[in-house]
C-alpha cells in the first residue's frame, strides 16, 4: 500500500517538475513550434523566425483554405492527432479553441506548452491575436512591424459604415450567414457595407432565411466558393429561383473566397479591398433617386459561381 | 352434371407429397363432405381444388375446363372458399366482411350495386346476421365470426362452395342451422365439398361422403353404404356404435380399436 | 357498438382541411408579410413580394401538401399490406433507404449532372431497402420478424448513409446528416415540385389500385387469393407504389418520419378499418398533418430551420400514446 502510494507520489512529482520545466523554458523562445489550427497557421507563418515552426496543420496546405498556402510549402503537416503532435518534440503547441479538447488535455498532461486562440470575430481580434503571437514566438518586434503595416493599409481602405451604406446579404445557402461578432460582418463594416443578417439579429454564423434576402432587395448579393471538395446540399440552394430573381435585381454580386474570411490576419484586408471595390460598382450603377430598380425580367438566370 | 373433377391429382408442400392419386368428381346440386382423420390432406385437398395450391401431377377440371387455366377472376366468380383459420386483420364491421364476397363480381372502383347489396342481404339473413350487421367482428365470439365468415363465401355467389371445417365451434344449434343451409344450396343446384369433423353431420346431412387418409381416396359413396364399423376402424382407428333411425345413421365413437389402443398403451410407457 | 363509416364527410373534411392548412401555410414564413398582400401577390405581380410568394412559399405549400399525402398513403397501403398497424415506411427502412439513394445521387455529384438521376436513386433505395425487408421478414410471419428486419434494413441504410456524408471531401456534408435523417422543407423550389411529384402522383395511383387487393387481404393471402387477388401483382404494386412515393418524397424532404405511422392509425375508425377507404383518407390526412407541421415549425421559430422530422414526431407522439392507452381497453 504503502509503495504504490509512494509510487504515484512519485510520477505525480515528476508531471509537475516536467510542467515546471515547461514553464522555464517558456522564458526562452520556443525552437519547435507545432502549429494545429489553421488560424494558428497563418499567424505563425507570418511571425516565426525561420526554422521555427516545424509543422503546420493540413489544412494550411489547401489555397482554397489557407491564404498564406504559399508560405505553408515545404513545412511538414500534421493530422492534429496527440500522439503524431507528440512525437514532434514540440515546446510550443499552437491550437484552436475549438480544435479536439481530448487531443489538447493529453499534450497537456504530457508536459508539453498548448496555447489555443479563439477563432478571429473582429478587427480587433486580429491586433489582439498578431500582438499575442508575436510574444509566444519571442518575435515581438516582427508583430509590430507587421501590425504598424496592418494599420497604414486599413486607413487607406476603410470608409465608414451608416445608415445610407448599401446593403449586402451574406448568403452561404443552407450553411447559412455571418451575422453581428463576425469576420465577415467586421470585413463588410471596414469596406462601408451594412450586412442584412447583423440587421435582423444574427449573431456570428446564422441562418438567413431566403425569404428575407428576397424582400430586403440587397444591393449586393456575397457568397462563397461553391463546393469545396465535392458537392452538397448547401450550395444546392444558390440554384434556387427565388435567389436566382433577388440576383438580379441586385447590382452586385461577389463571392468572398475562403482563404480571406475563415481566418484573421493581414490578408483579411484583401477582403476588404475587394467589397469596398464593389461599393464603388454598386455606387456607380445606383439609380440617382427613388426605386428605380426594374423587377426581375425572364431573361438568362444569372449563374452566381460564374459572376467575379 | 359433373361440376368439377380430378383426375390423378398429385400435390406436395414443401416437397412432401400429401395427396397422391387423387380421382373424385362432384355433381351439381350435391353437398359432398369431406371426412378423414387429422392429417389425411383435407385441408390441401379443398385448397387445391380452391385454385390456390400448385399440382404436382394430375389435372383439376371444372365444367370441362382445366381449373389451372381460369383466370384468377373468373375462378373466383365459380369457386368461393372458406379457410380454416378465421382471421380478419382490422375491426371491420361483419356488413364489410360479408360484403368482401363481392369482390370478385365488381369492377375496380366500381360502386356497390343492386345486386351485390341484394346478395349480401340474403348471404347475412341465410346465416342469421342481421341483428349483428354494424358489429365489429373482432369483438364476436368464435361461432359468430364462422358464421360471418361463411356467409363472406355465400354472397360470393359461386356454384362450388369449398368450406374447411365449417362447423368447428358451432354450437349444435348453428350446426345444424349451417347444414341445412347447405342442403338448400345444394337443393338449388350449387355444389358444396365441406371437410367435417363430425361424423354424425356428416352422415346425416351429405349426399355423399369422400373419406380421405394417407393422401388417398380410401372410400367414396352414400353415407349409409360407406361409414360402417370396420371402415371407421380402419381409417380413424375407433371402436364405434353404429345405428340408424328415420333421419339417418347414428355414429357413437365408444373406444379405441384394439390395434390403436395398443399403439397408444406403447407411447405411454416410457 | 357500430362505426359506421361516414365517407361522405370525412374525406370533403379532410380534404379541405389540407387545403386551409396550405392557404394558412402560405401566410407564414420569415419575411413577416401580411397576409392579405401575400395572397394577393400569388396573382398580382407584387415585385419582391410576388417572388417570395411564387417562388418560396408555394412550393414549400406545394410540397408539404403532396408530401404529407405520399408519406400518409403509404403509410396506409403498408400497413394494410402486411396487417400490422405498426408498419410505416421509416420502420421498415423504406425512408431510410431512399435517403441513402438520394445522398448517393447528390453527394456522388450524379444529380447535378442529370437532375432525374435524385429521385430515380432515392426509388431505387426505397425499393430495394423494402424488397430487403420483405424477403428477411419472411412471408405471412408474425408482426416481430417484420420489426426486426426493419429495424436491421433501417440501421444499415443510416449507418451507410453517415458513411457516405462522412467520407465526402465537402465540410458541409457531415453536418447534412441531420437533414437527411429529420428531414426538412426549407428553401424548396418549383424545381424540387417538378422532380417529385410525378413520382409522387404515379406512386400514389399504384397504391390506390391497390387497395381492392389489400380489404381481400385483411381475410388472410389465401382467402384474398380465393377471391381472385393476384397476390404477386399486388406485392409488386405496394413495392413499386411505396417505394416511388417514399422515394420521391426524401429526395425533396429526407426522412420525416411518423406522418406514414399516425395517420392511418388516427383515421383507421372513420374509415370503419377498411383497408381501401383508409388510403385516400390518410392521403388527405398526411397532407393536414405535414402542413401544419410545418406552419408549427413556422410559428415556433421562423428564423431557424426547424426540422420538420421533429416536428412531426412532437405532434404525432401524444397522440400516438393517446391511441395506445385506448386501445388497451379494446382491441386495435
Amino acid at each position: 500500500m504503502m509503495r504504490r502510494g509512494a509510487a504515484a507520489a512519485a510520477i505525480f512529482g515528476m508531471v509537475l517538475s516536467m510542467t515546471a520545466a515547461a514553464r522555464l523554458e517558456a522564458a526562452e523562445p520556443p525552437r519547435r513550434v507545432v502549429s494545429v489550427n489553421l488560424c494558428t497557421d497563418q499567424l505563425a507563418l507570418l511571425l516565426a523566425a525561420p526554422g521555427q515552426l516545424v509543422s503546420v496543420s493540413r489544412l494550411a496546405h489547401d489555397p482554397t483554405m489557407a491564404a498564406l498556402a504559399g508560405a505553408a510549402q515545404g513545412i511538414p503537416a500534421n493530422s492534429g492527432k496527440a500522439e503524431e503532435i507528440y512525437l514532434l518534440r514540440p515546446d510550443l503547441v499552437l491550437a484552436g479553441t475549438y480544435t479536439t479538447r481530448q487531443s489538447l488535455d493529453m499534450l497537456r498532461r504530457l508536459g508539453i506548452r498548448v496555447e489555443a486562440f479563439p477563432p478571429e470575430q473582429s478587427l480587433d481580434d486580429i491586433r489582439r491575436h498578431i500582438r499575442r503571437m508575436g510574444a509566444l514566438l519571442g518575435r515581438e518586434a516582427a508583430a509590430e512591424a507587421l501590425l504598424a503595416r496592418f494599420e497604414a493599409d486599413l486607413a487607406v481602405l476603410a470608409r465608414p459604415r451608416t445608415a445610407a451604406s448599401p446593403l449586402a446579404a451574406v448568403y452561404f445557402g443552407a450553411a447559412g450567414t455571418a451575422g453581428r461578432d463576425s469576420l465577415v460582418d467586421a470585413v463588410l463594416a471596414a469596406a462601408g457595407w451594412r450586412n442584412l443578417a447583423a440587421e435582423i439579429g444574427v449573431v456570428g454564423v446564422g441562418l438567413l432565411p431566403l425569404e428575407r434576402l428576397v424582400v430586403a432587395r440587397p444591393d449586393a448579393v456575397i457568397g462563397e466558393a461553391p463546393d469545396p471538395g465535392g458537392p452538397a446540399l448547401a450550395h444546392a440552394s444558390y440554384r434556387h429561383p427565388a435567389l436566382l430573381a433577388a440576383i438580379r435585381s441586385a447590382t452586385g454580386v461577389t463571392v468572398l473566397p475562403d482563404r480571406l474570411t475563415i481566418c484573421g490576419g493581414p490578408f483579411t484586408l484583401e477582403a476588404v479591398r475587394q467589397l469596398r471595390a464593389l461599393g464603388d460598382r454598386v455606387a456607380t450603377a445606383r439609380p440617382p433617386a427613388g426605386d428605380g430598380r426594374t423587377a426581375p425580367g425572364p431573361g438568362a438566370a444569372p449563374d452566381i459561381e460564374a459572376r467575379p | 352434371m359433373t361440376a368439377l373433377e380430378t383426375r390423378a391429382l398429385c400435390v406436395a408442400l414443401d416437397g412432401r407429397p400429401v395427396l397422391d392419386r387423387i380421382d373424385l368428381a362432384l355433381q351439381a346440386g350435391e353437398f359432398v363432405g369431406l371426412i378423414g382423420p387429422n392429417g389425411a390432406g383435407k385441408s390441401t385437398l379443398l385448397r387445391a381444388l380452391a385454385g390456390l395450391l400448385p399440382t404436382r401431377g394430375g389435372t383439376i377440371v371444372l365444367d370441362g375446363r382445366p381449373l389451372a387455366r381460369l383466370p384468377a377472376g373468373a375462378r373466383a366468380r365459380r369457386i368461393a372458399y372458406v379457410a380454416q383459420a378465421r382471421e380478419v386483420a382490422w375491426s371491420l364491421d361483419v356488413e364489410a366482411v360479408v360484403g368482401l364476397g363481392r369482390l370478385p363480381h365488381r369492377a375496380a372502383f366500381a360502386p356497390e350495386t343492386r345486386g351485390d347489396r341484394a346478395a349480401i342481404d340474403a348471404a347475412l339473413a341465410t346465416m342469421a346476421l342481421d341483428g349483428l350487421r354494424g358489429h365489429r367482428v373482432d369483438r364476436l365470439s368464435g361461432g359468430e365470426l364462422a358464421r360471418v365468415l361463411i356467409a363472406r363465401a355465400l354472397a360470393q355467389d359461386a356454384e362450388l362452395l369449398l368450406a374447411d371445417e365449417p362447423a368447428a365451434g358451432l354450437d349444435p344449434a348453428h350446426q345444424i342451422a349451417l347444414m341445412t343451409v347447405f342442403r338448400r344450396l345444394a337443393g338449388a343446384g350449387r355444389t358444396v365439398l365441406a371437410s367435417l369433423h363430425d361424423l354424425n353431420l356428416a352422415a346425416r346431412w351429405c349426399d355423399r361422403v369422400i373419406v380421405l387418409a394417407g393422401g388417398r381416396i380410401v372410400a367414396t359413396g352414400a353415407p349409409e353404404a360407406v361409414l360402417d364399423a370396420r371402415l371407421l376402424a380402419s381409417v380413424y382407428g375407433i371402436e364405434a356404435h353404429v345405428d340408424r333411425d328415420p333421419g339417418g345413421l347414428l355414429l357413437v365413437p365408444t373406444g379405441l380399436s384394439a390395434r390403436s389402443a395398443a399403439a397408444a398403451r406403447s407411447e405411454d410407457r416410457p | 357498438m357500430t362505426l359506421s363509416a361516414p365517407d361522405r364527410w370525412l374525406l370533403p373534411l379532410l380534404g379541405g382541411l389540407a387545403l386551409v392548412l396550405a392557404a394558412v401555410s402560405l401566410t407564414i414564413g420569415a419575411a413577416g408579410l401580411a397576409p392579405s398582400r401575400a395572397l394577393a401577390a400569388l396573382i398580382v405581380d407584387d415585385g419582391a413580394v410576388s417572388i417570395v410568394m411564387r417562388e418560396i412559399r408555394l412550393p414549400r405549400a406545394i410540397l408539404s401538401v403532396s408530401l404529407g399525402a405520399a408519406l400518409g398513403l403509404s403509410g396506409a397501403a403498408l400497413q394494410g399490406y402486411l396487417r400490422n398497424p405498426l408498419a410505416d415506411a421509416g420502420l421498415m427502412g423504406i425512408g431510410p433507404g431512399a435517403a441513402l439513394g438520394a445522398v448517393a445521387a447528390i453527394y456522388g455529384g450524379v444529380s447535378a449532372l442529370f437532375p432525374l438521376a435524385l429521385p430515380l436513386m432515392a426509388l431505387a433505395g426505397g425499393f430495394v431497402a423494402m424488397a430487403l425487408v420483405l424477403a428477411m421478414a419472411g412471408r405471412g410471419d408474425g408482426p416481430a420478424g417484420l420489426i426486426l428486419a426493419g429495424v436491421a434494413v433501417s440501421s444499415l441504410a443510416g449507418a451507410l448513409t453517415a458513411l457516405a456524408l462522412s467520407l465526402s471531401e465537402n465540410p458541409f456534408a457531415a453536418l447534412e446528416i441531420v437533414y437527411w435523417m429529420l428531414g426538412s422543407l426549407n428553401d424548396r423550389s418549383m424545381q424540387h415540385v417538378w422532380l417529385a411529384l410525378p413520382f409522387m402522383a404515379g406512386g400514389g395511383l399504384l397504391l390506390v389500385l391497390a387497395g381492392r387487393g389489400l380489404d381481400a387481404l385483411s381475410l388472410g393471402a389465401e382467402t384474398a387469393r380465393s377471391l381472385g387477388v393476384n397476390m404477386t401483382a399486388l406485392r409488386l404494386l405496394i413495392l413499386a407504389g411505396t417505394a416511388a412515393t417514399v422515394g420521391a418524397a426524401t429526395a425533396i424532404a429526407g426522412a420525416i418520419g411518423f406522418v406514414g405511422l399516425v395517420v392511418p392509425h388516427l383515421l383507421r375508425p372513420w374509415v370503419g378499418a377498411r383497408p381501401s377507404r383508409l388510403l385516400l383518407a390518410s392521403a388527405l390526412g398526411g397532407a393536414a398533418l405535414l402542413t401544419a407541421a410545418d406552419i408549427a415549425a413556422g410559428l415556433v421559430a421562423p428564423d431557424r430551420d426547424l426540422k420538420l422530422g421533429v416536428v412531426t414526431a412532437l405532434i404525432g407522439t401524444p397522440f400516438f400514446l393517446r391511441l395506445i392507452a385506448a386501445g388497451r381497453s379494446g382491441s386495435r
